[in-house]
């Protein structure tokens, strides 16, 4: 009960401060891009090269057979880098913008959760760059355009309940951001996005099952490729997801801030 | 006074780990144990402690980012924290994005966010860089933004940790300035810094943390004091009490406190020694300091130099009222050793043996201000302070033969600054007497005074009467008087000077001897080499000074010139004599002297009258002995050092060439009186000289000392120098008027008078004889009694101003312009001059006036001119000029004639 308050609290201080939050992810946003030439169309370039490039080798050296390779797994992977590096930049968050801290008087999670919100925003704008694309390979796209609102805000939430918590056992045990950079490597592997759930022998599926990113991307491929409405059971099995990881990393990080803020 | 940061018992620890080698263990600090405070609304605080004291733990507590293991923390209002510098600055954005970008992070209102970022972009005056990346700032400029951007964010509550002292001095200020206007606006603000200084002028209140706890808190002198007290290393530190007053020696620097006043100021007493090896200068807090002895009543410390070797040695103790101190550099390469000591600016009079005296107002920044009191300390100086209250003691200082300096510190500073210069020992010996009540201090110093002045009876002979007084310094070599305590004499005031042989003498030359008779009387001897001068002086009636100088020599002596000069300070404006009068308007200066001329300085009174007031009066001088042979110089002159101009009055005596050899034996030099009046009484000068004059009809000729003057109906026609010769040899003139005349014969209708010149070896006879009505024979024969040289002989008739016009009969006529030269006799205004033996001159209501000369000689010439501003008189003159050395013998001068034609 006590945590309930201290949560409706927290929501308070939240809304009072929101527009630190806007501010601070846009100014990462332009900082990542500060100097650069390309700018903002590294969110698209990035993407779209690793597409066409696994695109290519799995059609033609691994003879993967899925018609419009590169779509598919266009459709799987820029999630996916929303996904890994919000967490990679989340985990080191407290530890870099140390002096941030000192300056403002806001709520501690901004930190960790801004850093998300600057991927986030650069996954949007990569997205959009790149929707007519998809449109333009099939049509039917554009009526299903709409699910894609549910299942950003799904994903998001998921990224920030475990941005949260990463983000703060980072401070204590450093090793996790290393281990983080590592782990995505198989996790990569474990998610079906550039190979369908039915290509992996039934005895192993199990595995791609328990990967929390599986049904993500399966919501991304099937309205993004498929043009289809996402299947019902998997949303509500994002839904439970999100919500899990978004309770369960704050309420850690409200319970132990404490410790945290002497920390850092 | 409402609160609006409350802490309640807070404790605050950390658990740190520490790692030696293989050893990991952890161990809890507690960074605040047991804070209990209240900040009130508008209130500045500051937070002072050593490094680790919990002085950011507390900031931080405020700010929200700690939150407290015990105890709660309640805070009212927007909290904004200073505590890093540029926080969320990019490198790769220019000033104003990252300005634009981090208001709001910073806590800038929504609102006011574009008017606060045009100020914020003003106030840290960066300029164009603006606009360019932050990368390319350099420290200064980084800083002055960062700050911009957080001090204008303006919350209810500012937490500054000690960014106040990065930046140039420039940046400081405007820093400190806005943070005093954001105190003015009623802002609380938190302040944490290692600048005492600042401290003191910005907060209401100031703390100290050490090691998590609060351990004083009052208002900012009283803490700083405590705090500067336990502040510094321990080893040298070291705490004398003597009921309310305090001695802290703090690693070669003395603090004073008194009932928690700090008495010193900025960098407090220390010592500064010069070592000659290194050819600079060392202060003793430079030195590592350790005490050696430490008991009730007194401090012995030593500082080492950093070769481990002992440097100095200070003693400290009490005695009665006084502070002794005892300071000794043991480095045998120190040559000079000063002790400084600062004190507030509540100190600002200071007391000397015979002087006193208050500091000035501070007027520039840093440099210090000489009082330059030096020659008047004496080793002993009294400090006192305007307050009335006993809040601040009074200082006498005794140091012996050690030299006081006073200085004024810049205004930046703001205090009071004594040196005692010790040139010999390497040691410093200071006594420091302590006075509560200004009735003691009083005391003491009068009977200082007393003491002095007794001692210096043996060097100073003094007396006097009613309000003047008469002081003879046997050291100083000078005879000065005073009225009502003022001096009225300057420079060298009252001396003789003599010429003998080639050698000038005066008062310097000689060795004084004074010998104090009574009150009234006094009688001084200066022994020169050859000669004994002996003077009496004396108070016989009431303001009358009578002078008489006697000398005796045994030894023939040729004293050429017998001199008696008395110099006064410039605050006469008129003069009088007998004869005329004048003021003390200088028209010309040379080499810094200027003359006042006199038409007639042949006197032996003047007096002096003051144009001003009560204190200042007439001054009468006279020369009593041989009056007919004192002349008078007036001359304003300018002391070369002090820049001050005093008058010179001067009483020469016109020796005859035969009188000048004076054989052994006592002589009479000079007698005279000088009486300080308040009357301007009229002057008489007796005449002791004859005048010569006949009389015939409506012409009527006086001769009287080398000026002739001629009447007629009893106006006069001439003026000034009247009838008279003049001489130029090696190039000064010599007018007959200042030589010695004797009339041999005056009948009816002649005169014939003779002159010796006392600078020239020359005297002339002349014949004035009234050949027939309105004609006057002049004649005028010389003779040189050496070998000498007369650049020009000039026979003039010096007519009055009435005469407008004059004439070269045949040849030229010209009008007398209303001309006269301010330079003394340098070409004055010539209106004629030419070869002629007749010079006519007109005037309105007088006769025309001829004046004929026999061209005896070849070189002689016809002058037509304007006298000088002194006379503003027409000239009629004849000269012969030509370098003429003369051998000895009688010459014929002049035939000529006068004659006035009605």
């Amino acid at each position: 009960m006590k945590y309930l308050i201290i949560f409706i609290e927290k929501f308070n201080k939240i809304l009072i401060f929101r527009h630190i939050l806007r501010e601070m992810s846009l100014k990462q946003l332009k900082a990542r891009y500060a100097g650069s030439m390309l700018g903002i169309w590294w969110a698209v370039i990035t993407p779209l090269i690793l597409a066409i490039s696994i695109g290519f080798v799995f059609n033609k050296v691994f003879k993967v057979n899925i018609p419009n390779n590169a779509f598919f797994i266009l459709s799987g992977i820029m999630p996916w880098f929303f996904f890994t590096n919000a967490l990679q930049e989340a985990s080191n968050s407290f530890i870099t913008s140390s002096s941030i801290l000192k300056q403002g008087i806001f709520p501690r999670e901004f930190i960790p959760i801004s850093i998300i919100l600057t991927n986030f925003l650069n996954f949007l704008i990569g997205l959009l760059i790149l929707l007519p694309l998809f449109i333009f390979i099939n049509v039917n796209t554009i009526k299903v355009l709409l699910f894609l609102f549910p299942i950003v805000i799904l994903n998001l939430i998921f990224v920030v309940g475990l941005g949260i918590l990463l983000s703060y056992g980072n401070v204590f045990f450093r090793d996790i951001s290393h281990f983080i950079s590592i782990a995505f490597m198989p996790w990569f592997w474990i998610t079906p996005i550039f190979y369908t759930l039915d290509m992996v022998p039934a005895n192993l599926r199990w595995i791609c099952y328990v990967n929390p990113m599986t049904y993500y991307t399966i919501l991304y491929q099937s309205v993004l490729f498929k043009a289809a409405i996402p299947p019902l059971p998997v949303i509500f099995i994002t839904t439970l997801i999100s919500l899990l990881s978004f309770t369960f990393g704050y309420f850690i990080f409200i319970k132990k801030e404490a410790l945290l803020l002497k920390r850092i | 006074m409402s609160t609006i940061i409350e802490f309640n018992n807070i404790c605050e620890k950390y658990r740190i780990k520490f790692i030696n080698e293989n050893r990991v263990y952890w161990e809890e600090i507690w960074a605040l144990f047991d804070i209990n405070l209240k900040v009130e609304k508008g209130e500045v605080l500051g937070v002072i402690g050593e490094n680790g004291a919990g002085k950011t733990t507390l900031l931080k507590l405020i700010a929200g980012m700690v939150v407290p293991d015990k105890g709660s923390v309640n805070v009212l209002g927007k909290v904004s924290a200073l505590m890093e510098l540029g926080a969320g600055f990019n490198p790769e954005f220019t000033g104003r994005e990252n300005v634009m970008l981090n208001a709001r992070m910073y806590g800038l209102d929504e609102n006011l966010m574009q008017q606060k970022i045009e100020e914020i972009i003003e106030f840290s005056s960066i300029g164009k860089f603006i606009d360019a990346p932050v990368r390319y700032y350099s420290q200064g400029m980084y800083m002055r933004l960062a700050f911009a951007l957080a001090i204008f964010v303006e919350p209810d509550i500012l937490l500054i940790d000690d960014i106040l002292a990065v930046g140039d001095e420039e940046a400081k200020q405007k820093c400190v300035k806005k943070v005093f206007e954001l105190k003015e606006s009623g802002k609380t603000i938190i302040m944490v810094s290692h600048d005492l200084d600042m401290v003191s002028k910005l907060c209401n209140r100031v703390i100290i943390l050490n090691k998590g706890r609060i351990v004083k808190e009052n208002i900012p002198s009283k803490v700083i004091a405590y705090y500067l007290e336990k502040v510094g290393d321990k080893r040298g530190l070291a705490v004398l009490e003597d009921e309310y007053f305090r001695v802290v020696f703090n690693n070669g620097k003395i603090l004073f406190s008194y009932k928690d006043n700090i008495i010193t100021k900025k960098d407090s007493c220390y010592a500064s020694c010069f070592l000659s090896s290194l050819n600079s200068w060392l202060s003793s807090f430079n030195y590592t300091w350790e005490i050696k002895n430490l008991t009730n009543e007194e401090i012995i410390a030593e500082g080492y130099a950093i070769d481990h070797s002992i440097a100095q040695t200070w003693k400290i103790y009490f005695k009665g009222n006084q502070i002794k101190l005892n300071i000794n550099a043991l480095d045998k390469t120190v040559s000079i050793i000063n002790f400084i000591l600062s004190l507030n600016s509540q100190y600002d009079k200071w007391i000397t043996l015979n002087d006193e005296g208050v500091f000035p107002q501070y007027f520039q920044k840093t440099n210090w201000q000489d009082l330059r009191i030096n020659e008047f300390s004496h080793g002993f100086v009294g400090i006192d302070t305007n307050a009335e209250s006993e809040d601040f003691p009074r200082f006498i200082l005794i140091t012996g033969d050690n030299l006081i300096r006073l200085f004024n510190s810049g205004y930046q500073d703001d205090c009071r600054i004594i040196q005692i210069n010790s040139c010999k020992d390497n040691c410093v010996n200071l006594d420091i007497g302590l006075f509560y009540e200004k009735k003691e201090f009083k005391c003491f110093i009068d009977k200082e005074r007393k003491c002095f002045l007794e001692k210096q009876k043996d060097k100073i002979g003094i007396i006097s009467s009613g309000d003047v007084r008469l002081s003879a310094d046997s050291e100083k070599k000078v005879i000065k008087l005073y009225y009502k305590d003022k001096e009225v004499t300057k420079n060298e005031g009252l001396h003789a000077a003599f010429l003998i042989d080639k050698t000038w003498h005066d008062n310097n030359s000689a060795e004084w001897d004074i010998k104090s008779v009574s009150e009234k009387e006094m009688s001084i001897t200066l022994k020169h080499e050859n000669i004994i001068e002996i003077w009496s002086l004396v108070y016989r009636e009431k303001n009358i000074l009578e002078i008489k100088i006697e000398f005796e020599n045994d030894k023939p002596l040729l004293m050429n010139n017998k001199d008696v000069i008395l110099e006064l300070n410039d605050e006469y404006e008129k003069w009088h004599t007998a004869y005329e009068e004048g003021e003390f308007v200088v028209y010309q200066y040379v080499n810094d002297i200027g003359p006042i001329r006199l038409k007639d300085n042949r006197i032996s009174k003047i007096i002096l009258a003051s144009n001003n007031n009560q204190d200042s009066l007439n001054l009468y001088f006279e020369a009593g002995n041989n009056q007919s042979k004192q002349i008078l110089g007036i001359l304003k002159k300018k002391n070369l050092e002090s820049e001050e101009e005093f008058i010179s009055l001067r009483f020469s005596q016109n020796i005859a060439k035969n009188e000048r050899l004076i054989s052994p034996g006592r002589h009479i030099y000079f007698e005279g009186k000088i009486i300080l009046d308040k009357e301007d009484t009229k002057l008489e000068e007796k005449i002791s000289h004859d005048i010569a004059e006949f009389d015939k009809g409506d012409l009527r000729f006086t001769f009287d000392r080398g000026k002739g003057r001629l009447f007629w109906k009893g106006k006069e026609l001439t003026s000034g120098l009247g009838v008279y010769t003049s001489l130029r040899s090696l190039g000064i003139w010599h007018d007959s008027s200042k030589a010695d005349w004797k009339i041999n014969q005056n009948d009816k209708n002649k005169i014939i008078v003779s002159g010796d010149w006392p600078q020239v070896p020359v005297s002339q006879i002349w014949q004035i004889e009234l050949v027939k009505q309105d004609l006057i024979s002049w004649n005028v024969d010389i003779e040189i009694h050496e070998k000498t040289t007369l650049e020009i002989q000039q026979i003039s008739l010096m007519l009055s101003s009435d005469y407008l016009n004059w004439a070269i009969p045949e040849l030229i006529r010209g009008d007398f312009l209303d001309e006269h030269t301010k330079d003394y006799d340098i070409l004055p205004y010539r209106f004629w001059y030419g070869k002629s033996d007749q010079i006519i001159s007109f005037a309105k209501n007088l006769p025309q006036t001829i004046f004929r000369c026999e061209l005896n000689n070849q070189f002689l010439r016809a002058v037509i001119e304007n006298s000088d501003y002194l006379y503003k008189a027409r000239l009629l003159q004849y000269q012969s000029i030509g370098n003429h050395k003369l051998l000895p013998g009688k010459y014929s001068y002049f035939r000529g004639e006068i004659e006035v034609v009605p």
